[in-house]
């Protein structure tokens, strides 16, 4: 059936072609290694610079200020509020100016983004994710 | 093309927005919803379209449809209405988000599909029926009526695809 085939075909190309963007912008939630690098991990030390504590995952910048004196804004995704919480992570914690160690995987795409792993704040270290998969 | 920017940035700062991104347990339980009403919509909707298929033989495709129709709205309603307060948690990122246009364009075209295919078999149950009687329950079905009961199936299975690749897209 010649129209039934053309037809699936159509509908095969329109999934096809919703992903074939695939990961490639920092839009995506869900799953950290389609996202980021299990084998790429860095530690950011910066101030706080903005928080989204949110559903269903949490995201904040960090500001770092480089070597040679210039500054990069780091987005940070984490988990979901219930699950950031249970790990002691609640939403008092990430305000904006504290001075954190954030550690994490980097973004497969390149950009200044990482998926949390642990984050430290004065003496205290929360961690979130033991591994990136 | 038209600008949604600033709608969907409208849709983005209701407070209704705020609560289901910002409180702990409303997204969850909204997702939870979201997967109870895809049971009841796409489990009856594939039986229906497996009757149809002559995969499954009876019962008659009318009662059938009678029986499992009311579900299917049942479903389709608490997915409306979950999806859209999803939606609108995070409007501009799922308006963006090809994975999510292709998942309403799927919608769009297996509803389109599911009201042709009602009306072609009205109108096959009224032509098999003599003038005056009841529409028969038992209309023949014709190979267009079993064409758009494997499309319905493509369709329905390209939205649960589409939704699912929402997170994996940008």
């Amino acid at each position: 059936m010649s129209l039934f085939h053309r037809a699936a075909a159509c509908l095969l190309a329109i999934v096809c072609a919703a992903q074939s963007p695939l990961a490639d912008r920092a839009a995506a939630h869900h799953t950290y290694v389609s996202k980021y690098d299990p084998d790429r991990i860095v530690s950011l030390k910066g101030t706080i610079a903005s928080v989204d504590y949110r559903n269903p995952h949490i995201f904040f910048d960090i500001t770092v200020i480089n070597r040679d004196g210039s500054t990069t804004t780091w987005h940070v995704e984490t988990e979901a509020i219930a699950k950031a919480q249970a790990k002691g992570l609640s939403e008092s914690k990430l305000q904006v100016g504290t001075a954190v160690v954030a550690t994490g995987w980097m973004s497969r795409t390149g950009e200044a983004e990482i998926g949390l792993k642990s984050i430290s704040i004065g003496a205290k270290t929360y961690t979130i994710r033991n591994t990136a998969r | 093309m038209i600008e949604f920017e600033p709608l969907l940035r409208a849709i983005y700062d209701l407070p209704l927005s705020q609560v289901v991104r910002g409180a702990v347990w409303v997204y969850p339980v909204l997702e939870t919803l979201h997967l109870i009403g895809l049971g009841l919509l796409f489990g009856p909707i594939i039986i229906f379209d497996l009757r149809v298929l002559g995969v499954i033989s009876s019962p008659a495709p009318s009662p059938l449809a009678g029986l499992l129709l009311p579900w299917v709205w049942i479903g389709f309603a608490i997915n409306a209405t979950s999806g859209v307060l999803l939606f609108g948690s995070d409007a501009l990122e799922f308006g963006a988000n090809p994975a999510f246009q292709a998942k309403i364009a799927l919608i769009l075209m297996a509803g389109l599909n599911a009201a042709v295919f009602q009306l072609r078999a009205a109108g096959g149950y009224a032509g098999n029926a003599p003038a005056g009687d009841a529409p028969s329950p038992d209309a023949p079905l014709t190979g267009g009526l079993r064409f758009q009961a494997a499309l319905s199936i493509l369709l329905w299975l390209g939205v649960i695809l589409a939704g699912r690749m929402i997170a994996y897209v940008a």
